[in-house]
Order: structure tokens, then sequence, then C-alpha cells
């Protein structure tokens, strides 16, 4: 039996987890996507998610926590972290706290089922839920 | 006894006379005896014991007539000139004083940034007119050289704001970018109204770009028509939103307060940006993690006036550098991190549309700025063209 890459999205513009949601279901994950930073960290204390792609600029709770609180939760977590712009301490920090990639804004969709491919590839699940990166 | 003069000399001349029992002596009483003038021959009035008394001489001099004399004699002409020199010197000291005033006046003027000309400081041609003229040349070169200053300030401070800007622009770049793609890639499996949505979400998304650049090309660009009528209010608003990503990498929250029915103010959109810009980066640059800046815009106290405070709980500036913290190049901030402008910068701009900027702050409280703006009553959208903004800038 295959097993379906579970994906939490966290992004406190509405509009990208509108868009990528369907954009990753299409493809065979399945996901949640999160607005509220705050419901994200309860969520990942609730739940072991495959991969988790969080924006790094939020009000309240940032992306750093998030990846903090992931890595606390399960090792095996892979987390994707988008940012606004390129801030070279930023992505450093991110790193070196254990973020699997960084994508800057603004990406395609294609983009990002890239580095989740390339995510799950390190899961050693990509085989199973047979996916194809899509071409750009 | 009758009080004749004799019994007054009399009385007079006794502890002399006793104290001369002895001894021959000349005795003298210059007792005061009477006010008036005399002359008359008297008898001996007394001879003591022991003493040969050759006579005595009564002379009386009444001292008004002296005092008189003096006066009208000698004292008088004197006391004249000497009146006439005083008022003389104090007309003189006076109308310098009032120069030298005036020049105080001025170099305080000066130091809060206003480098308007000054008119002459005296009526006539004399020593001031050339402390006028070196005064005036002083003033042109501190305005071009100011003038330089909050150019390379501004552009620092467009610098500052850049990273935040370009994140607050590729936000809604990012929804538009999504947008179109998933629109391309799914358009045959989308409802036609999930398309329309999916239009609706591109163009609300270009309008965010678009208002963004707009508001960073106010602050940037120097527009011909300086002198507007501004809504303050709207003003702080969009200024704070330039610096809303800054904030947010803080963790910081800046709370926007402002008074319903606010009279307009008159001045230049980009420079009063400036000033508020300047204002709320030092606030974040003061604030720690998770910390608040409160702005609220409201009527001032003093009639004509609207205020500006931006107040930042929990810093504090350290009450030994309040004094300094408006000159240039007085800064706190670790090497590169800020010039020392900001803060004289704003000054200067403040002054010259007629305001004031103070700062308040109280011990492990917090760090108020107060900034005074003259309120108009010209509505808006009465552009002034940039010569009259000179004239009406530089007095």
């Amino acid at each position: 039996m295959k097993d379906i890459l579970k994906i939490l999205l966290i992004d406190d513009e509405k509009m990208v987890g509108d868009r990528l949601k369907p954009a990753l279901v299409k493809v065979g994950y399945s996901v949640e996507a999160l607005m509220d930073p705050r419901k994200a960290l309860q969520r990942i204390d609730e739940n072991e998610f495959d991969i988790i792609v969080t924006d790094i600029m939020m009000e309240e709770v940032d992306g750093i926590q998030i990846l903090e609180a992931a890595m606390k939760k399960s090792y095996r977590t892979r987390v994707i972290v988008i940012t606004g712009y390129a801030n070279v301490n930023l992505a450093r920090e991110a790193m070196d706290k254990g973020a699997f990639d960084i994508i800057e804004k603004p990406f395609r969709p294609g983009d990002l089922r890239n580095v989740i491919a390339n995510a799950a590839k390190a899961l050693d699940i990509q085989g199973e839920i047979g996916y194809q990166s899509p071409a750009n | 006894m009758p009080n004749t003069p004799e019994t007054k000399i009399k009385s007079a001349l006794s502890p002399q006379i006793r104290s001369a029992q002895k001894k021959r002596a000349t005795a003298v009483a210059n007792e005061k005896l009477e006010n008036r003038p005399c002359l008359s021959f008297r008898w001996c009035v007394f001879a003591g014991y022991g003493l040969l008394l050759l006579g005595a001489l009564s002379i009386c001099l009444a001292e008004a007539a002296i005092g008189m004399h003096l006066i009208w004699g000698n004292a008088l002409p004197w006391g004249i000139l000497l009146l006439a020199t005083g008022m003389v010197s104090f007309l003189i000291s006076k109308r310098f004083m009032k120069r030298i005033a005036r020049l105080i006046g001025l170099t305080r003027q000066i130091s809060r940034g206003d480098f308007t000309p000054i008119g002459p400081i005296s009526k006539y041609r004399d020593e001031f007119t050339t402390v006028n003229v070196a005064l005036n040349r002083m003033l042109e070169e501190l305005d071009t050289w100011h003038t330089g200053m909050e150019e390379s300030h501004q552009m620092a401070a467009i610098g500052t704001l850049t990273a935040g800007v370009s994140h607050e622009i590729n936000n809604p770049l990012n929804n538009i970018m999504l947008t179109a793609y998933s629109l391309e890639e799914e358009y045959a499996d989308l409802s036609d109204e999930e398309r329309r949505e999916m239009i609706a979400d591109l163009l609300q998304e270009t309008e965010r770009v678009h208002k963004i650049v707009r508001n960073l090309q106010d602050f940037a660009r120097e527009g011909e028509c300086v002198l507007k009528t501004l809504e303050l209010g709207k003003l702080v608003k969009e200024t704070a939103l330039l610096v809303t990503n800054q904030a947010k990498a803080l963790g910081a929250k800046i709370n926007i307060k402002v008074q319903p029915h606010l009279p307009y103010i008159r001045g230049d959109q980009r420079q009063w940006k400036q000033v508020f810009i300047n204002l709320i980066l030092n606030a974040l640059d003061a604030t720690a993690k998770d910390g608040k800046i409160d702005i609220h815009v409201e009527k001032d106290a003093s009639p004509g006036f609207v205020a500006v405070h931006v107040e930042n709980i929990g810093a504090v500036i350290p009450r030994h550098i309040l004094s300094y913290i408006f000159n240039p190049f007085f800064t706190t901030k670790p090497p590169g991190k800020g010039a020392g402008l900001g803060l004289s910068v704003s000054q200067g701009i403040v002054t010259r549309h007629g305001g004031r900027i103070d700062v308040t702050t109280r011990d492990g409280r917090y760090t108020r700025f107060t900034v005074r703006i003259p309120s108009t009553d010209i509505a808006p959208e009465q552009c002034i063209s940039r010569r009259e903004t000179l004239v009406m800038t530089k007095g």
C-alpha cells in the first residue's frame, strides 16, 4: 500500500493556501493549509507531518518557531521555508536549525512541487507515491 | 532755659571746656543751630574755670543755602552732563542690546534647522550690516549643505525600506504568480465562477502592488506639486505601511489611533513621510522583540496645531543624552546601523513647516516623540507650484 505524503502548508496570505493546496492535492499529496501559525503549532503537536511548508515572516509566530517545533516533534519531518525576500542571515539560521530548503517569493507552483519532490526523495517514499516532477 | 543760640553754643561747648580745664585751648562748636542765614554780634557767652576766654564768634550759615549754592554753582552742570551721558549710553546700549537679542533669537532659529535668510538687523548701515551679510551667506551655505544631507539621509532611509518593501511587494506578486499559473494549469477543470474568482484575485493583488509602489514613489521622488494640503491621519497610516515588514520581522506591533475630524495640514508629503519613517524606524530599533509602538494623531492642546505622538513602550532614552539626540551625526546605534542624521533631518523639516518636535521619556516606561504641525483651512487639491513653495518656506 502506497503512503500518501502528508503536507502541512502555513502562510498568512490566504491566496497561497487557496492556490497551492489544489495544485499539490492534484499530484497526490494530502495537504492541510493553515493561515494561523499558532493553530499550526497545535497541529504539529498533534500530528506527524512528512513535509511542512511554512512562510517565515508571520505575525505572532514566525517560520523559525514553526521549524523548531517541527524538528522537536519529529526528526523525519522535512521543513521547507518560504521567504518574502532573500536574507542571508535568515536563510543561514533556517538551514542551521534543520530546514530542508528555502524558496523565495514569488515562485511558481511547479517550483514548490519540485522542492517537495526532492524532500520526498529524501524521505525515501517518493517511489511509493509515484510522483513525477511536472515540467515548468 | 530759653533755647537761644547762646545757650545752644554753651551746651555745645561744655564737653570741650570740661576736657580742657587746665590748659589753653580753642574750643569750636560746629553744631547745626538754625537752618537760616544770619550774621550778628553777640556777647561773650561763657568763661570756663581756669580758661581765658578770648571771645566767641557766632557764625550761622544755613545748610540749605550752602546746598543750593553748591548745586547751582558746581553740581548741576556736572549732574546734567552725567545724566546726559547716562541717557546716551542707555540709548546706545539699548539699541545694541536689541540687535544682540535679535541675533541670539536668530541663532536659536538656526540651531532648530530653520535656514530662512534673515531681514536687516539695523535700519541704517552699521557694524550689524556686515554681521547680517555674513550670517545670510552662512545660512545659504547651511541650507545647501542641509539639503544635501537630507537627500543622502533619504537615500539611506530608502535603502532601509527596500528590504521591507520588497517583502511587501513579493507577497502580492507571489499571489499573482500562483494564481496565474493555477489558472493556466487548471483552466479546463475550473468552473466559470472559479475562473472569475481567480481573475478578481489577480486584479486585487495587482492593485496591492500598485499601491505599495505608489507609496514608495511618493517618498522617494520629488513630485511637481510639493506643497499640498494633507490629511495627517492618512499620511501617517500610509507611512506606517512602508515599515510594516520591519515591524513584522521584529515581532513588534504598530498601533495607530487617529482622532476623527482632524484639520488638514499643509506641507511636502514626501518630507512629512520622511519625518514619520525616521521616528518609526528609530522606535523599532529601540523596541524589544514583541514590543509595541503607539502612534496617536490628534488635535494639539495649542490652538491651530495638530500633533502626532510616536510612543515606544518600554524603551527609554538615557537622560544624559536627551539634549544631544537632535544633533547631526549623534547616534547610539552600532557602526553601519545609522549615520545619526534621522532626528536632525526630521527637526529641520518640522521647523521649516512651522512645527516643533519634542521628546519626553519616563524612566523604565516609555519614550515619546511629539511632532506639532500647524493646521490649515485650505481645502485639499489646491496645488502650489515649486516656486511658490520656495518663497513660502524661505520666508
